[in-house]
């Protein structure tokens, strides 16, 4: 079974040709960035007339480098939440005339679901593996950070979120502070990365609670009045400076998936999302962690159609199905799959 | 030659199939434009009950614009996407020529631009006079012709103004007419939606925007 994944939740339209194992025939991501970095963010009006532009090319483009037709395809799966609406609708439209025209089934699936589905893609050490349940999720990226216990494929339990801003979005401020512009996240890895990461302390979490909860905005504040009170500093110790934020951004990220991960006894952790590729949090997680963790192989880290594709592909197999009425949320909860009867 | 035309760029929006001229099916509905277009929905029901396959369609159309930044891009994604599905070319029609054919003699066509501002069109018997301009809401009541538009509330206009229903059967007609000047898309995917708002306008609208809530 081939599945067409498409994705337009953010500023990259995406497509990918994926079988129902997991195995990608292709991956096609055409990033915008270069159209929003000016702006120190996302345009959402620019973001969807962009997709409107490229999707039928990148689709085009994937199925060529799959060496395969529209008609091979035996379903199309699409990211409809969360996101941006106008770039949602983009993607969902794109897949409803594929569907009604080539009478194809159509799903619609929740980005945040798919990028857990990154893990299970060819390349990855879950790739086709058995008995690897249950699995501690972090999501992390500019938008979302959330603990998600993952029981079995299509099986979920939230257990805890940021109560205020992402991780990434703590560290995308932090960028656009010192007057970089956006993704700010990689900007901040690549200057921090020959820094001292204890030249500053920066204050980790302190509230009480749920012990599965994150924060970043009480870091937030203290990185910018940090930099705010100590302009010489910046100029000298830039690298230092920003290897401590990073540093302290992924100590509150670790303590809190260490933490629920004994407390679940999960026998893996699975990290996911654009901040999943930051190198300091693979290896200070790998260290400090006594069970496996698993990260997505790199083009699967960041946003992508070929994790949408095989999520689709396990939601089709369980029975489920949308039709051409399907809508687009920019809010969405992930939600475990039905009962099969 | 069988025929699928969609208009999403303005309210309503219009779904029709003929075979040539003759209306084989065809639907109207006032959907609000953050909604995917469920006209395609309705579309497949009907496919299936008269017994059609989308096999049978030789061309699609679309109203490519100017109109809600939203419904134009939904409206031509669509269109494009099934066009390249099925294999056959498109046909892009302009939403203020559309609403001109319901009216005629010398006429401005005109629809909602987003707030105080209009896309306008002039047209005399027929004829297009110049490109699709954007006007103040102000300037309209000075305009030199009657003004023909599918918009509910409008300011009195000095030279008068028709309300009209775009009708699917319009919608045929100019899908033929353009066909037949040779205004296809054999690339459907080519097809890009007509904004006229830049997108250097709406970034530096954007930008204003954000420097006040910061
Ligand atoms: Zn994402």
């Amino acid at each position: 079974m081939k599945i067409l994944g498409i994705e337009t939740s953010c500023d990259d339209t995406a497509a990918a040709v994926v079988d129902s194992n997991g195995r990608v025939l292709s991956n096609l991501l055409s990033s915008q960035e270069a159209f929003h970095r000016d702006f120190g963010g996302i345009v959402p009006e620019i973001a969807s007339r962009k997709h409107a532009e490229l999707i039928g090319y990148v689709i085009l483009e994937a199925l060529t480098l799959a060496h395969i037709t529209l008609q091979d395809i035996d379903l199309i799966a699409v990211t409809n939440g969360p996101g941006l609406e106008g770039s949602l609708l983009v993607g969902v439209e794109a897949g409803k005339a594929l569907s009604f025209a080539l009478e194809r089934p159509l799903i619609g699936i929740n980005h945040l679901e798919g990028h857990i589905y990154s893990l299970f893609l060819e390349g990855s050490p879950l790739y086709n593996a058995k008995a690897y349940f249950p699995l501690l999720i972090l999501i992390v990226s500019g938008g979302h950070t959330e603990l998600i216990l993952m029981e079995d494929h299509l099986k979920y339990r939230m257990i805890g979120r940021t109560r205020d801003d992402a991780a990434g979005e703590a560290i995308d401020k932090f960028a656009r502070f010192l007057g970089y512009g956006y993704p700010g996240g990689p900007v901040i890895e690549k200057i921090g990365q020959s820094g001292n990461p204890d030249f500053v302390k920066f204050p980790g979490l302190s509230f009480k609670g749920s012990p599965y909860e994150f924060s970043f905005s009480g870091i937030k504040t203290a990185g910018i009045y940090y930099l705010e009170g100590h302009s010489d500093l910046v100029s000298t110790h830039l690298a230092d400076i920003a290897a401590s934020y990073e540093k302290a951004i992924i100590n509150i990220l670790i303590e809190r998936t260490l933490k629920a991960a004994s407390d679940f006894n999960v026998s893996g952790i699975g990290v996911v999302g654009g901040v999943s590729a930051n190198k300091r949090l693979k290896e200070m997680l790998m260290a400090e962690s006594k069970i496996p963790v698993y990260f997505p192989q790199k083009p699967y880290s960041t946003d992508n159609a070929a994790m949408i594709a095989l999520c689709g592909s396990k939601h089709y197999k369980m029975g489920e199905m949308d039709n051409l009425l399907i809508d687009v949320y920019s809010r969405l909860e992930i939600q475990s799959a039905p009962v099969k009867k | 030659m069988r025929i699928l035309a969609l208009s999403n760029a303005f309210q309503p929006s219009i779904v029709v199939f003929s075979e040539g001229e003759h209306i084989v099916f065809s639907k109207v509905e006032t959907l609000p434009f953050n909604k995917p277009n469920n006209l395609l929905y309705f579309t497949n029901e009907m496919f299936k009950e008269v017994g059609l396959k989308k096999s049978d369609i030789n061309l699609i159309s679309v109203i490519y614009g100017p109109g809600s930044f939203t419904g134009t891009r939904t409206g031509v994604v669509g269109g494009k996407m099934i066009a390249f599905a099925l294999g056959v070319p498109i046909v892009p029609v302009n939403s203020l020529e559309y609403i001109a054919m319901h009216a005629s003699g010398n006429i401005y066509s005109l629809l909602r631009a987003g707030k105080n501002e209009f896309f306008a069109a002039r047209f005399e018997d027929g004829h297009r006079r110049g490109n699709d301009i954007i006007i103040k809401e102000e300037d309209l009541p000075d305009l030199e012709y009657p003004v023909v538009s599918p918009e509910e509330q409008l300011p009195l206009i000095k030279n008068g103004c028709t309300h009209i229903k775009p009708t699917p059967q319009k919608l045929i007609e100019k899908t033929i007419n353009e066909y037949e000047a040779g205004n296809v898309l054999y690339d459907p995917l080519s097809l890009k939606p007509l904004y006229l708002h830049a997108v250097d306008v709406i970034f530096r609208k954007m930008k204003n925007d954000n420097s006040k809530d910061s």
